[in-house]
């Protein structure tokens, strides 16, 4: 199993990224289990991207929406995550109620495009990463149990990409979460301190815009 | 019609922000200084030379936010004020990489905690690098000026929050030194929204306090514009080339600016400035760019307390834990303890929510007990031997290589032990440590369990408020970006202005240390003008 085997993959190509995924650079090839392990990886990250392209020319989103940024697969996935990260019940809104998905869009739309592609691809990661911790199926079609041993294990890995997919994905799930107005009745926050109008800046709008957002 | 002439002419008579929808020809510009970045560096190398009768302009890669856009909200500030909407991270993608992007730059979305450079760095920096000219004698009017300008005063009593409240006792009942920490605030409101950008102007930002006075004295601040390419001739920068950028796409718009001026200053910032010099391919003559890279990299403690702390409100560092500042080692050179600043934390409810590192129920557990959960955070002094460097990402931005040595473990880890230590002393329940492990702590019986924590990239929640290092002044092209001058080694007219010339980091926040050295990097630059 990888985490016998020790850090041994790291991210090297942009770096720049919430993940440093990009440009995946295999780190002592000494490691043949390890190696082994992965191995199916990026065929399955890239496998995930032609498919995404193929069968999602439109790439809408279950609001009704475009989605910029990411594609359908992708969303797919960044859900999942969110769904198993954040908490159900106890007047906590759900992961539609409080926009997760179509704000991780919208951020990813306006990044710098290394940082953009290094959380595609973790994303792609995520989803097939399942079966080196001995669960069979994609991320998305996982129990939620399943998912969040999965994220454990990956925020936990020694190995210091997956660490960086699995802890910067659901950094960023929580942070859109806990931001969204739905979910501070639940934490008791009173909200912003001037009770002032939302005031969308041009790349809010920019975004809503060419989403399809109605007015 | 806005022609080049007519628009400088114009603008030199009065000095204004001109954002970048109103550019829509590519034009030249002429100006006798161009300052690249409008933070704390920029900004005040700006006032400086423009108080002084300089025509200066000043570009800026985001966009102009004034008050009357505020809106107090989390990821829409974000997304208004902070580069890469924080989304950027260390190449380990274990820290993330905090900066502002925005005319102020990152003190629009600062805590204004405004701290001198303590005379023990700025010897060490004299002695060991070679940074001459920045010593307290030459450094104390400037500070003693900007704690006029932004209103510089330790935080009263009032200004401490319940959180602020308890460190300062913990500190006494520890017999750790600590002091109310310098604010630069005037009439603030206590709305705990520093980091979403003051509606209220009380934080004395660079956005109300040096920009508004340099446009008083003529400058003019070209927002939504990046400088991009310095047109050379050997050893001098005759123009350079800036692009325009369409603020709703965040893209550039097609237009281009060329300024032309007799000085350019760098002040993009502690992670851009290096990089930009990376990307004007100077690395063969100057190779010490890029290095000595530090961040002051953060380790936070969650703690759940039994009364209301309401971590979200009033101002963010009332009181400051100085006693670990500087780490101290034993006769044999082993690490004892130490390096860094403690505080206590302060972050509004999508920030704390991303720092808690449980899922589900968990979660949620925590959560719906907000205004009952503190915390402590501490920026660690980055061992000067153990320093990261700055590279350039295949898409040209930064790429931030940081090595996490033995020495930064080891300052991590006392950091965690001495917050947790503090918490229990003043009564939390239960405290989290904000890393992927999730280690919780139920009492002080449960701190031996922080030496058996692993410390290592994307372990801990990491983020980097504080770059410094890159483009690091000393005596020579060998050892240094820039000379005690600014002036960067082998140019005449090129100078860098932000912290990317500090060799290590300052041990304290920056700002002070950051507007300081820019009344020197003015004085060099007027004498060659
Ligand atoms: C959350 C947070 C809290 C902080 N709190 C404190 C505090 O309490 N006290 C303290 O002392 N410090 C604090 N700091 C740090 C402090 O704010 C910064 O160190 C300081 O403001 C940096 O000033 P600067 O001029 O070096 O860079 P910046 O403020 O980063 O300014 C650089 C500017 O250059 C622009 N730029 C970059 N590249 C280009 C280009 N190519 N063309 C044109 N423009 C460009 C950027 O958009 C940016 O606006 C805090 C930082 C953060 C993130």
């Amino acid at each position: 199993m990888i985490e016998q085997d020790g850090a041994g993959l790291r991210g090297d190509g942009a770096g720049t990224t919430a993940s440093g995924m990009s440009g995946l650079h295999w780190h002592g090839l000494s490691r043949r289990r390890f190696i082994r392990g992965l191995a199916l990886l990026p065929t399955a990250v890239g496998g995930s991207f032609v498919l995404g392209a193929c069968s999602e020319p439109q790439r809408r989103w279950r609001d009704g929406r475009a989605l910029l940024a990411l594609s359908v697969a992708q969303a797919q996935t960044l859900e999942a995550v969110a769904r198993a990260a954040l908490p159900a019940g106890g007047g906590f809104p759900d992961v539609d109620e409080a926009q997760v998905v179509r704000r991780f869009d919208e951020e990813l739309s306006f990044v710098s495009e290394s940082i953009r592609g290094d959380l595609q691809a973790a994303l792609g990661v995520l989803e097939y990463v399942p079966s080196l911790y001995g669960h069979f199926g994609r991320f998305s079609a996982l129990g939620g149990d399943a998912q969040r041993a999965v994220l454990d294990a990956l925020c936990g890995s020694r190995v210091e990409l997956l660490r960086a997919i699995g802890s910067n994905v659901r950094i960023l799930v929580q942070f859109f979460y806990f931001a969204h107005p739905a979910t501070w009745a639940a934490t008791g926050y009173d909200g912003p301190f001037g009770h002032l109008p939302e005031r969308l800046s041009e790349q809010r709008r920019w975004y809503a815009e060419r989403t399809g957002a109605s007015a | 019609m806005s022609t080049l002439l007519g628009s400088h002419t114009e603008a030199r008579r009065a000095g204004r922000i001109v954002q970048g929808h109103e550019l829509t020809e590519s034009q030249a510009i002429e100006a006798e200084v161009c300052v690249i970045g409008s933070g704390c560096g920029g900004a005040t190398v700006a006032r400086q030379l423009a108080m002084a009768g300089h025509d200066v302009v000043v570009l800026e890669r985001g966009g102009y936010y004034p008050e009357s856009s505020f809106d107090q909200r989390e990821i829409n500030m974000n997304a208004k004020l902070s580069a890469d909407r924080s989304m950027r991270a260390s190449a380990d993608g274990g820290t993330l990489l905090l900066s502002g992007q925005n005319v102020g730059g990152a003190s629009v979305h600062y805590w204004a905690d405004s701290y001198r450079t303590p005379e023990d760095r700025l010897q060490l920096w004299a002695e060991r690098y070679g940074v001459e000219g920045h010593d307290l004698a030459r450094l104390t009017p400037a500070w003693d000026e900007l704690t006029g300008t932004l209103n510089v005063h330790p935080a009263t009593e009032d200004y401490h929050n319940r959180m602020n409240q308890l460190l300062r006792s913990g500190a006494q009942q520890l017999g750790w030194e600590g002091h109310a920490v310098p604010q630069a605030r005037k009439g603030c409101v206590k709305s705990g929204h520093c980091m979403q950008g003051c509606v209220y102007r009380a934080k004395q930002s660079q956005l109300v306090t040096h920009i508004p006075q340099a446009i008083d004295h003529g400058a003019r601040v070209y927002a939504d514009v990046e400088a991009a390419e310095l047109l050379r001739e050997r050893g001098q920068v005759r123009a350079l080339r800036a692009r325009v950028i369409d603020r709703a796409r965040n893209q550039p718009s097609g237009v281009e600016l060329t300024v032309r001026a007799r000085a350019f200053v760098l002040a993009a910032g502690g992670y851009y400035s290096a990089p930009f010099l990376l990307r004007q391919g100077l690395q063969k003559q100057l190779p010490m760019l890029g290095r000595n890279f530090g961040m002051n990299p953060t380790a936070m403690v969650h703690g759940l307390y039994d009364e209301d702390i309401v971590l979200w409100r009033n101002i963010p560092a009332a009181f400051g834990v100085e006693q670990f500042r500087l780490a101290r080692y034993d006769a044999a050179g082993a690490y004892v303890e130490g390096g860094y600043l403690l505080m206590a934390n302060q972050i509004q409810p999508g920030l704390l929510g991303s720092m808690m590192p449980l899922m589900g129920d968990a979660l949620g557990e925590w959560m719906a007990q907000m205004p009952r959960i503190g915390g402590t955070i501490a920026w660690i002094d980055d061992p000067a031997d153990e320093l990261g460097e700055l590279q350039l990402a295949r898409d040209g931005t930064p790429k931030v290589v940081y090595p996490y040595g033995p020495k930064t473990q080891a300052i991590l880890r006392d950091t965690i032990r001495k917050q947790a230590q503090l918490q229990f002393a003043v009564g939390a329940r239960r405290l989290l440590v904000a890393g992927a492990d999730a280690l919780q702590l139920d009492s002080t019986a449960d701190l031996p369990k922080i030496d058996r924590l692993p410390i290592r990239a994307g372990g801990l929640f990491m983020a980097a408020p504080h770059p410094s290092g890159g483009c690091i002044m000393g005596r020579s092209a060998r050892d240094s970006v820039t000379g005690p001058s600014h002036r960067v080694h082998g140019f005449d007219n090129l100078f860098v202005a932000d912290s990317s010339v500090f060799p290590t980091p300052v041990s304290v926040d920056p700002s002070f240390t950051i507007m300081a050295f820019s009344y020197v990097a003015a004085e060099h630059i007027r004498q060659m003008l």
